[in-house]
């Protein structure tokens, strides 16, 4: 069934149509709500709350975006919203968790322990957690998660140039931070120098 | 870069960031797709929302300008007039005679709605202009009264956002986009911080925001359809 037709389905209030609608693209709603997110029971949160506004709206479809595109949109409107409420009711939650806070320092593993090596994982996740967020949200979702820079610009509503100069500027920025821990194949493959006490630079 | 669908890895370094970020960061190693998809049959039975908390109002200040009078009115205005829409709606779905109220479906809102959104949304305009003047100087802006219009003015789009309730997606969008620059614009006023003023006019920017807004609050007026038709 072709997403036309789904959609025709899904309006008509078949229920198998929409589990069909749900099981397409619930992975990778779920797992876009969980890199932004970071926590589990949060992605189920705005996974679910993503596909209740999808059937909610979806009468109002008009085409003008694809299927996929315009639900992934919610995704991360659900995403970014939610995370900017809790903020604001649970003053403890932790602030590398919530997207849209720009107060993350701009090179996060001076904020380490200098007194042990920490897990590539850390470094990694701290080194993400640094971007600022639109960088961040287009490696995410370019790098990590396979979006092309069209399906970028369209959910987050700039122009697909927009898109490729934010993943730039990402790509930069954690060359910056990341280079000295990468291991030697990958920086002797990539050419990279790394100073003494410095970040990486290309050589 | 090559087109514009994907830009490929620049080098080894790139591949390996992204390979082990796809791997370590955040990365789900499965998707509870059965429990989620009951919790949605039983949030769409119950009318209930998951993701957001209830947006909160935030409490006005003692000393009340003129300007903060009007949002005050602005924010009845459209409980008010989603209170009688809702009613409306209810009673009868059809178009009540003379004035284009919002349908099930139609996706405009109804007219007490509709003249709250487009002060509303003249009045972000203004602000957002002010703002961003203020956000090329050196210092923060100091203006105490302009951060506490921008606090109000954010209260009032969650409401219009609620009260909206996804029937106009265009709407949607620019709501969540004004969201956005308001709360930048407090951000910036707490902080002074040079980078969050440089992320107030990127929103701004990038998503031609005040052009929108522009357009948005003077739109054509509803049409009626009670007028007869000519063949």
């Amino acid at each position: 069934m072709d997403d036309s037709a789904l959609i025709a389905a899904v309006r008509a209030g078949d229920a198998q149509a929409e589990r069909l609608f749900y099981d397409r693209h619930v992975e990778r709603v779920y797992r876009l709500a969980f890199r932004i997110a970071g926590r589990p029971d949060l992605a189920e949160d705005f996974t679910q709350e993503t596909f209740i506004r999808a059937f909610e709206r979806l009468p109002s479809f008009r085409g003008d975006a694809a299927l996929s595109t315009w639900l992934h949109r919610i995704a991360l409107s659900v995403s970014y919203n939610g995370l900017r409420a809790r903020r604001r009711v649970d003053a403890a939650e932790s602030l590398e968790e919530l997207v849209m806070d720009d107060e993350t320092p701009a090179l996060a593993t001076a904020a380490l322990p200098a007194h042990a090596e920490p897990d590539l994982k850390d470094r990694l996740r701290a080194a993400i957690d640094a971007l600022p967020a639109g960088c961040k949200a287009v490696f995410l979702m370019h790098d990590v998660e396979g979006f092309t820079h069209e399906e970028i610009g369209s959910t987050l509503g700039v122009a697909a140039g927009t898109s490729k100069a934010q993943l730039f500027r990402a790509r930069e920025k954690l060359r910056a931070m990341l280079a000295p821990f990468a291991p030697d194949a990958v920086r002797r493959a990539a050419r990279l120098t790394v100073a003494e006490g410095s970040g990486g630079a290309l050589a | 870069m090559d087109d514009n669908n994907r830009t490929p890895p620049g080098d080894a370094f790139d591949t390996w960031v992204a390979d082990t970020a796809r791997a370590e960061y955040r990365a789900s190693d499965r998707v509870p797709r059965e429990k989620m998809w009951a919790g949605i049959r039983a949030a769409r039975q119950d009318g209930v929302a998951i993701a957001e908390p209830p947006a909160r109002v935030l409490p006005l200040s003692p000393r009340r300008p003129a300007w903060a009078m009007r949002v005050t009115a602005l924010a009845a205005a459209v409980l008010l007039g989603v209170g009688l829409t809702r009613v409306f709606d209810a009673v009868r779905p059809s178009a009540v005679p003379g004035v284009a109220v919002r349908g099930a479906n139609d996706g405009a809102p109804g007219p007490l709605v509709h003249a709250a959104i487009l002060e509303h949304l003249g009045q972000s305009e203004v602000l957002l202009t002010a703002a961003r003047a203020a956000s090329r100087g050196d210092a923060p802006p100091t203006d105490q009264e302009l951060a506490d219009w921008a606090r109000d003015l954010l209260s009032t789009t969650r409401l219009l956002r609620d009260a909206n309730d996804s029937r106009d997606a265009r709407l949607d969008v620019l709501l969540d986009d004004l969201e956005l620059a308001l709360a930048q614009l407090m951000q910036y006023h707490r902080s002074g911080r040079a980078r969050d003023a440089a992320a107030l006019r990127e929103t701004l920017t990038d998503r031609d925001l005040l052009t929108r807004l522009h357009g948005a609050s003077a739109p054509p007026m509803p049409v009626r359809d009670d007028l007869p038709r000519t063949e």
